[in-house]
């Protein structure tokens, strides 16, 4: 499973918006959403680990 | 060559890095293409090299520069999620730094998506050097305290991640016409990483107590992989590491030339 988030632009703070069962969809669905998300940097990252924000 | 090594030297005192860990481009290349391609499973290899141990230096210091790979199948019991190595690619590894062939070997592994190390690739570089004891020599591993292991993420950004328990180290991501040098922080920079570290050991490794105490103490690096793409280039990096090498490239057409001379 693959939590597809939402990273703050400003703040780099980062929230799970959506789940998804695998990468292609995770790629699938950002490509789909992303532009309702202008604050956000989305990325997707596995359940339970823990994502890198540079 | 010797040159390699006073390049190196020279980046590394600039640096004041007390460990220098040097990456061929081209290793880096490779497991990118094979962390963005695969979901479901961790991949990884051991990565080979030299390394120098500055003994006689104002202070010692150590250089590693990793030139070659060896890819292994990953023999975890949940490889989406870990990666173990079979323990006769460790023995085949061995048996190439006993010939002669490499002096230096870390492990790397892959990320399908862009996350840090977990808590269970923390407890196999804690747990490195008894896991390599009885097998490699001990030319091997007299300085695998010092030495990072690796993660190549393959999610929308791409990353190149060290790590180890050590305070103060620099990777220097390279090839013929791009670098990039990336400094070591510690996990205590990073609060959520921290808390995430800081329980999960306790949760995974319950009855590992030494651990939980260590789990804190890990630093590490973060590069992005288009940087290296790009041939970004840390600010100011640039003319003092190119004059460097144009400096050894100078003194090298001028040995050959002495050299030819001779003849």
């Amino acid at each position: 499973m693959y939590n597809i988030i939402c990273i703050d632009k400003i703040t780099k703070e980062w929230r799970v918006i959506h789940t998804v069962s695998s990468k292609r969809e995770a790629i699938e669905w950002i490509r789909a959403h992303e532009s309702e998300y202008p604050d956000c940097i989305l990325n997707f990252v596995r359940e339970g680990f823990e994502p890198i924000i540079e | 060559m010797a040159e390699r090594w006073d390049v190196f030297r020279r980046i590394g005192e600039r640096h004041k890095a007390d460990v220098l860990i040097v990456i061929d481009r081209d290793i880096v290349d490779y497991f990118t293409d094979i962390a963005k391609a695969t979901d479901d499973r961790e991949m990884g290899g051991f990565l080979l090299g030299d390394y120098v141990y500055y003994s006689g230096s104002p202070k010692p210091w150590l250089i590693a520069h990793f030139h070659d790979y060896v890819q292994v199948p990953n023999v975890s019991e949940k490889p989406e999620t870990t990666f173990a190595f079979p323990e006769e690619s460790l023995r085949e590894v061995a048996d190439m730094i006993s010939a002669g062939r490499y002096s230096a070997f870390t492990l790397l592994h892959t990320h399908p998506s862009d996350s840090f190390f977990s808590v269970e690739d923390l407890h196999v570089h804690y747990r490195f050097r008894l896991l390599i004891s009885d097998v490699v020599p001990e030319e091997a591993r007299r300085f695998q305290h010092f030495i990072p292991h690796f993660t190549i993420t393959g999610g929308e950004v791409g990353y190149a991640v060290s790590y180890m328990d050590y305070l103060h180290w620099v990777c220097y991501y390279y090839d013929e016409s791009a670098y990039l040098v990336v400094s070591s922080k510690s996990v205590d920079s990073n609060p959520e990483l921290r808390r995430h570290l800081f329980w999960m050991a306790r949760v995974k490794f319950p009855d590992d107590f030494e651990f939980h105490l260590g789990v804190t103490d890990y630093h590490y690096t973060v590069a992005k992989i288009s940087d290296l793409e790009e041939i970004f280039i840390r600010g100011g990096e640039t003319e003092d590491v190119e004059r460097i090498i144009e400096e050894m490239k100078e003194r090298m057409r001028k040995e050959i030339e002495r050299r030819l001379r001779q003849l």
